[in-house]
Order: C-alpha cells, then sequence, then structure tokens
C-alpha cells in the first residue's frame, strides 16, 4: 500500500541509504501532494522534464475533479508506457530500471513511466567472429536491441520468448528465444529448468550463465556455442536450437552445441558448397595437427626414428645436434611462451601490441634457435601448432586443444608413438561421453546420423539439404509449401 | 572423490615407471646408413659401417668442406663382436634402423656369407629391406669411404644409381637382404647379388679434393651381377650377361638392344614394359622362357627403308632373333661353366609340379640341371619407328 507517501520516501532512502542518485521532487497538484521519484544516473532527464513535468504541469493548471486525479494523470501524461504499482517491492523494482515513479498522497496505487537513458553503445560490426560475407551487425549490450536484432531477421507469431530475471542483487533479464513448433519442447522446458535450478547473487554476463547451466563443466570443451552474430543465432533458431539473451551481455547463448558446430562459421552458408567442404577439410585438418603434431614429432625424433624418412631424419639430426634440452622440454617451453605471448596479446592494450610481437616474433624465432635452445624444426612444428589452432573463433575450443596437445605431449614422451595412441583413446572417450543438452557431442559422426552428414565435413548443396536434424527438430521438412499442407 | 585421487594415484605408476622403456634421443644416436662387412688376412671379420656426420656446419663455413659421413671399422672374430667394438670410436649409440646398403667385401663373399645372413637376420633391430650388394674385385671398407659427386652419401649413391640403373637399363637389380635370405633358406634358388665397383685409387677418394672436380678421379660404378652358389661367389658376369640373366627374372623394365645389320652398322631398339615368364615342361626337363615387350627403333645406322613394311617386320624379327641368342647363350653359360640355379628354376618347377620336384631334388645339379633344354621366345611388338622414315644420309 502507498498510501502514506511520507512514510514510503522514508522508507527509500533508509534502504538506499540516502544516496544522491535518487531524486526527489515534490510538487502540489491541485493542493494534493505529488512525489516524483526516479534514479538519475538510469533515467533520462529531458525526457523527464520535457514529458512528465509539463504534462504534470498542464494537469494542475486545467481544472479537474480532484477525486480521480490518478487516472486522470494516467490518461494525459506525454508517456506511452505507463503503469500502476500497488507496493513498495514494484517500486523498487522499477526505480532501479530507469523509471520514474509518481507517488501522490493519499492514493493507494503509484504510476511508473519509462524514462529509460539509452545508456548502452550503438550497434557495431561484429568483432570476434569475422566474415568476408554476410551481415555485419553485432549484439550489443542491450537486451531490447539484441532481441530486435533477432526478430528483425525472424518476423513471425512463432518466435517466442521466455523471460526470466536471474540474480539477488543484478536482477538481470534473460530471455530464453526459441522458434515455436520448430524446437522440441522438451529442450525448452530443459533449458527452463536448469535456468530456475539457478540461485545465485547475480550474472553479469552470459558467460557466467554459460557456466551455470552447461551439464559437463568437466569437460574442456564447450557444449554452448556463445556468438555475437544475429545471423548465427537466427540460423541456428530455425534449426530448432535454443538461444539465452542475457542483459548487458553482447554474446548470446546457443544450444545444444556438438563438436561439429564449431567448425562451422556463418560464411559457410553463404559460400558455394564445393569450396565451404574444401574450407571444412582444410579445418578438420588443423584441428588434429593443432591437437597432435608436437607430440607425433616427440615421439617421432625420441622413441620412433625408424618412421621417419632417412633423408628426412638427417636433417632432423642436425638441427637437434647441440640441443641441450630432451624434446620435450623443447616443445614444452616453446609451447608455453606462444600462450605467453598470445595471452599477453589479448590483453596490453592496441598500441602496444605491435612491439610486442615484435619481441615475441624474435624470441621465439631466430633468437631462440641461434642461442642454441631450440632447433629450428621445433619452432616450424610450434609455429603450425600454434596457427592451427586459430580458425576455431570459440575460444574455448582453443583451450581444450590446448589442454590435450599437452597431455598428447606428456604421453608422447613418455610412451612414443604408443602413448600418443593411449591418450587419443582418452581424448575419443571423454568426446564420445559428453552431451550437450542431451544430443551426444561427436553428432553426426557416432552415432552416425546420416542427415547431418550431409552438412558435416562434406556439405552438400544447400538445395539437397531440405530437411532439419531429427534430434534438434520434430518437424523437420524446411520449405514452407509442405508445412503449410501440414498445417 | 578420495576414492578416484585413491585410482589415479595408483595408475599414475602405470606411465611414469615405463622408465621411458626404449627412449633415445635423437641427437644420441649415430644413424647408419651402410654396413660393409670384409674378411682380413687374419681370418677376422673387418666391419666398417658409414654413419652420417650431423655435427652442425657453422653458417658461414662452406657446406662442402666437412664429409657428410664418417666412417668407423673394428674387427673381431664374430660380426657382433665387431659391431660392439665400434662404439669405442664413436661418442654416439649405433643405430642402424636406417640401414640402407649391405656391402660384402670380395674376399668376404668368395669364402661364404652364411655368417652374415644369420647376424641380421636374427638382429630385432634392424630393418630387413636394405640393399645387398657385393663390392667387386674390391674391399666394401674401401668403397664405403669414397667421397661421391652427387650425393653427400656414398651409400645413398650406390642405392640411387643401382636404383636407376635398374629401371632404365636393367644390369642391376635391386635385391633386399630379405629377398636374399629367402632365397638362400627356399633353397630354390641361388643367390645372385649386384655389384659395386671403384675406378681409380682410394686413397684419393678419401679426400674432398676428389668431389671438387669435375670428373672425379675417384668414383664408384655400378658393376655386374655376382652370382653365387650355395652361399659362396663363383664369379662375375659380364654386363651383357647380367642383363639377360635379369631377363629370366623378369626384372627388366626398361633396356636397349641393339643388333649388326651391316658391316659396323647397327639397329638399336629400345625395349619397354617388359615382361617374362618361366614354364618348365617335364620329361624331358624343359625350361620355356616368354618375354614380351614393346619396342621402339632409337637409333638406324643402316640404310633402310621404314616405309617398307617387310623391313620392319625384318626389324622386329633381328631384335628378337638376338635377343633370344643372347638369352639362351648367357643360360647355357650359367648351367654349363658355373652349375647355378639363379634362374629360380627349382623354385618355378616346385610351385608347377612339387611331387616331380621332390623326385629329383636330390640330383638337382648332377644329372638334371646340365641336361635341361632351353627354349627362349621373344614376344616383340614394334611401337615406334621415331620420327624420320628414312635414315638420315647424303
Amino acid at each position: 500500500m502507498l498510501n502514506d507517501i511520507e512514510k514510503i520516501i522514508e522508507k527509500v532512502k533508509k534502504d538506499t541509504n540516502n544516496i544522491g542518485d535518487i531524486v526527489y521532487r515534490e510538487k502540489y497538484i491541485h493542493k494534493r501532494k505529488v512525489y516524483i521519484l526516479y534514479n538519475e544516473p538510469l533515467a533520462s532527464s529531458d525526457k523527464i522534464s520535457d514529458f512528465i513535468f509539463r504534462s504534470l504541469n498542464r494537469i494542475s493548471d486545467n481544472k479537474i475533479n480532484v477525486k480521480n486525479i490518478l487516472s486522470i494523470i494516467e490518461n494525459d501524461i506525454s508517456n506511452f508506457k505507463v503503469k500502476t504499482i500497488s507496493n513498495y517491492e514494484e517500486l523498487c523494482f522499477y526505480l532501479h530500471r530507469g523509471f520514474t515513479i509518481i507517488l501522490i498522497d493519499g492514493e493507494k496505487n503509484g504510476l511508473v513511466l519509462e524514462t529509460k537513458a539509452d545508456l548502452s553503445r550503438s550497434i557495431s560490426t561484429p568483432n570476434t567472429e569475422n566474415t568476408l560475407r554476410g551481415s555485419k551487425d553485432a549484439f550489443v549490450e542491450d537486451y531490447q536491441k539484441n532481441i530486435g536484432l533477432i526478430k528483425k531477421r525472424i518476423r513471425s507469431n512463432d518466435l517466442w520468448i521466455e523471460q526470466m530475471v536471474i540474480g539477488k542483487y543484478t536482477d538481470t533479464q534473460v530471455g530464453i528465444v526459441y522458434v515455436n513448433g520448430v524446437v522440441k519442447e522438451d529442450l525448452v522446458n530443459l533449458v527452463k529448468e536448469q535456468l530456475s535450478k539457478i540461485d545465485i547473487y547475480g550474472i553479469v554476463s552470459s558467460d557466467s550463465l554459460k557456466n551455470l547451466i552447461e551439464n559437463e563443466s568437466k569437460s574442456v570443451f564447450p557444449t554452448i556455442i556463445t556468438t555475437e552474430r544475429p545471423d548465427n543465432v537466427s540460423t541456428a533458431l530455425m534449426e530448432g536450437k535454443v538461444a539465452i539473451v542475457v542483459d548487458n551481455s553482447p554474446y548470446v547463448l546457443v544450444l545444444p552445441a556438438v563438436l561439429s558446430d564449431f567448425f562451422k562459421t556463418s560464411e559457410d552458408s553463404y559460400g558455394k558448397w564445393k569450396n565451404v567442404t574444401f574450407t571444412r577439410i582444410i579445418k578438420c585438418m588443423a584441428f588434429f595437427i593443432s591437437l597432435i603434431l608436437p607430440a607425433f614429432y616427440i615421439a617421432l625424433i625420441t622413441y620412433n626414428q625408424e618412421m621417419i624418412p632417412t633423408e628426412l631424419l638427417v636433417s632432423f639430426s642436425a638441427q637437434r645436434e647441440g640441443v641441450p634440452f630432451p624434446a620435450l622440454v623443447e616443445a614444452t617451453m616453446m609451447l608455453i611462451s606462444f600462450e605467453i605471448l598470445r595471452e599477453s596479446d589479448l590483453r596490453v592494450p592496441g598500441f602496444t601490441g605491435s612491439s610486442l610481437s615484435i619481441v615475441g616474433a624474435l624470441i621465439l624465432g631466430d633468437a631462440a634457435v641461434s642461442a642454441g635452445i631450440v632447433s629450428p624444426i621445433m619452432i616450424i612444428v610450434v609455429a603450425l601448432t600454434s596457427i592451427s589452432a586459430l580458425p576455431f573463433s570459440e575460444p574455448e575450443i582453443i583451450n581444450g586443444l590446448r589442454w590435450y596437445r599437452f597431455l598428447f605431449m606428456i604421453g608422447a614422451s613418455l610412451l612414443g608413438i604408443v602413448g600418443v595412441v593411449i591418450i587419443f583413446i582418452f581424448f575419443v572417450i571423454e568426446l564420445t561421453s559428453l552431451n550437450s543438452f542431451g544430443k551426444p557431442y561427436l553428432m553426426p559422426y557416432a552415432p552416425t546420423y546420416l542427415q547431418g552428414l550431409k552438412n558435416s565435413v562434406i556439405k552438400f548443396p544447400t538445395i539437397k539439404l531440405t530437411k532439419r536434424l531429427s534430434y534438434l527438430s520434430n518437424n523437420i521438412i524446411k520449405q514452407r509449401n509442405d508445412n503449410d499442407e501440414k498445417n | 572423490m578420495m576414492k578416484k585421487i585413491k585410482l589415479l594415484i595408483l595408475l599414475l605408476p602405470i606411465f611414469l615407471f615405463t622408465g621411458c622403456y626404449n627412449y633415445r634421443e635423437l641427437n644420441q644416436l649415430a644413424i647408419t646408413s651402410a654396413v660393409g662387412i670384409d674378411l682380413t688376412d687374419d681370418g677376422l671379420y673387418r666391419v666398417t659401417i658409414q654413419v652420417l656426420n650431423t655435427k652442425k656446419n657453422d653458417k658461414d663455413s662452406n657446406a662442402s668442406e666437412v664429409p657428410e659421413f664418417v666412417v668407423y671399422s673394428s674387427d673381431a672374430k664374430t660380426l657382433q663382436e665387431a659391431f660392439r667394438k665400434i662404439i669405442l670410436d664413436s661418442s654416439k649409440r649405433i643405430y642402424a634402423n636406417h640401414l640402407q646398403v649391405l656391402l660384402i667385401g670380395d674376399k668376404l663373399a668368395k669364402s661364404g656369407i652364411k655368417d652374415i645372413m644369420d647376424m641380421f637376420f636374427r638382429n630385432s633391430e634392424s630393418r630387413k629391406q636394405f640393399l645387398v650388394l657385393v663390392a667387386k674385385d674390391q674391399k666394401a671398407e674401401n668403397i664405403l669411404s669414397i667421397l661421391t659427386p652427387q650425393e653427400n652419401l656414398s651409400s645413398k649413391n650406390i642405392k640411387d644409381s643401382l636404383t636407376i640403373d635398374s629401371i632404365f637399363l636393367g644390369v642391376g637389380q635391386l635385391i633386399t637382404f630379405e629377398e636374399m635370405v629367402d632365397n638362400y633358406i627356399n633353397d630354390n634358388k641361388e643367390i645372385s647379388l649386384p655389384t659395386v665397383e671403384l675406378r681409380g685409387p682410394v686413397d684419393y677418394g678419401e679426400q674432398t679434393e676428389n668431389i671438387e672436380q669435375t670428373s672425379s678421379e675417384t668414383r664408384l660404378v655400378s658393376g655386374p651381377t655376382a652370382i653365387f652358389k650355395d652361399d659362396v661367389l663363383i664369379d662375375y658376369l659380364t654386363l651383357k650377361e647380367s642383363i639377360m640373366l635379369n631377363f629370366v627374372n623378369d626384372r627388366i623394365k626398361n633396356t636397349v638392344v641393339s643388333y649388326e645389320c651391316g658391316e659396323n652398322k647397327y639397329v638399336v631398339a629400345e625395349l619397354l614394359n617388359t615382361k617374362s615368364s618361366l614354364d618348365i615342361a617335364t620329361d624331358p626337363l624343359k625350361a620355356k622362357l616368354t618375354v614380351k615387350a614393346h619396342s621402339n627403333i632409337n637409333e638406324i645406322t643402316c640404310n633402310l627403308n621404314l616405309q617398307d613394311d617387310d623391313v620392319i617386320k625384318e626389324i622386329e624379327d633381328n631384335v628378337k632373333q638376338k635377343l633370344e641368342d643372347d638369352i639362351t647363350s648367357t643360360m647355357k653359360k650359367i648351367i654349363n661353366e658355373y652349375n647355378t640355379d639363379v634362374f629360380g628354376i627349382r623354385d618355378t618347377l616346385y610351385k608347377n609340379n612339387p611331387k616331380y620336384y621332390k623326385q629329383i631334388k636330390d640330383e638337382w645339379y648332377d644329372k638334371y640341371f646340365r641336361d635341361m633344354e632351353i627354349d627362349v621366345n621373344v614376344d616383340l611388338q614394334l611401337l615406334e619407328k621415331g620420327n624420320a622414315l628414312r635414315v638420315i644420309e647424303r
């Protein structure tokens, strides 16, 4: 009950420690005391003075029935988003979202008016997922804008959004987005269940939410896609996936995600199928090179020399001559210095980046070789390994690869090729045992799923990809006509 | 959770206590590319190994100043002891998995190579795919220490030149150790090995000056085939006989045949896609060799009219006849002079008619082999006569 406004105001002041952010403006309209409250940093002062104050002044100038003052204000005020509130909790909820609150002495209900300030940046180009073709807009930190970017692409009644609020302090708005009729309902229910289970003081971005809902938190491989491209999200939604939009986060979560999804980019749907297939084969090669190459090299030169062609062995041997460390130490040293370089390159401000890369190139390259610390061939191995991890835009994949790369190297240094094989068995065991929201992680390879194989390493012509994947959707026919007949 | 950790601690030793079995860093290995074995005058084995020199050359110095390989040798009563004694010389462990060439000295080959076969066959570390050659009239030790102009490693030079020769000329034959031992153990075919010859002074060939000239004074040349009976070298064939022997063994891919069509005038035919097959008829014992080949005429010094089909036919017949004669005479020579079955006739006989083979097996050399009839049949197809229809003549 908001009858006693003085008391209410006192309570707000007390609960917020009377910070200066909240503006309490007293005003009399036909001798009724009116309080106008708003949170200064979150609300736009222009909107408040231009529309709300002017409207209130006009109302107080006119002759009105004082008894109906609340409904008169609600009618006459120049703001399209008006809502009545009836208790203190609601008042606080809106106050911290940039709304302006009008409380009138003696009235049971108060009014809230939308006067949010625009605190988010404007839509800009993607930073981490660059493509040559395709749309150039990316998600921003504003929930409404992000939803808008998706709705702009899927203009249908069937784009359903379920909203939730998560976090005791942050009160973060979270939206579960899916296309009704395409998505499998149990997936949506599973996501809702996972989200409602979350009991946390607050989340600030989609990534912290990701860690809370991921069911395979022990694995190093990601089971949820994070993307900043609305076109990626829209495509995924139409395939039957679910997106989670989190306020204040320019990354949208898309799930479920299996390993082969991380080999796909939005460019794949724009390119010719043969070219896309070639690119994907190269990516697969890069995946395995990045995973196994250093381990394979260590195994070959410390245990299985007979596998190296003689001419190559001679040059390997000549280059290894005089290197004081075992091959494992040599490789680890170089890979770790590369990881340090990569990490610091991400963190330093742009203008010192170039000097960093010069130093890095010198240390990792020529100087280390001429100082006799590493062999030139190791530089090639490390360089090839490192650049092979980079075609993947998802950093979790790169980091997962890195984790296993070191395991493979340890295996190789203990048992040679046999060690590599043993670790590879563990690697496959881990991948096959993973699931992303109930979907096997190695889909469509294991279990083999023909429809999925048509768009895996090999991409069939788009005109032939007429069906959705049945593990994602019950409504597997993509064409509009078939759909209409069905309805 | 504790259980898992305990399990992990129990599992960890499986990896850690392997003791890194068979761990060896690449730069601690002396990569052996060739082994030469000789018999010294005292009756000891002398083992010579050619090891790749992987010492890093300084960037500024000219790479050719440092020899690309080092030769170590040692003497002992047995081969294995001799091999081990090399470690006294070398600072690195001998690593024979990349062995390319096994070279057998002339003297040792003439006294028998059984021991060598046993030692390498028993040894688990080396591959059995290396080539075996005989150092013709020379010590293997000398040949392995020669610097060769085109290849840094003389063993690679030997291997490559033998390979090329076996493809385009057909004097040599690529015989791996495995094949040799297989032939020897199965007793169906006598050993015949390719050879390598040394031309020029040995001492000079060991110095870098040898390869700094356009025409090296000391050089290695692929030689004719050495034929064995049992495990003992009997004699070396001539180059031409070597080619003919390879025709019988179906080892010829390409070669060149010529016949005299006038006084000091020749027709030269190149044979391609050669295939030969040996067939044995019993009662009386008769070896039938069929050689099928395509042929190009590459050189003609007689004045022949190539537009005339009869002339072409005549050339074809003559080449055929010449080849048949040569093969027959070579086979006859080997049978009569050396009495050794390097053709694998017993092998063919055993495969075709094992019962009969068992009957005659014991008296093979005494009775049957010598009296065997030989029938060589060449099936030649002339494909090209070259670009000119007439012989260039004024």
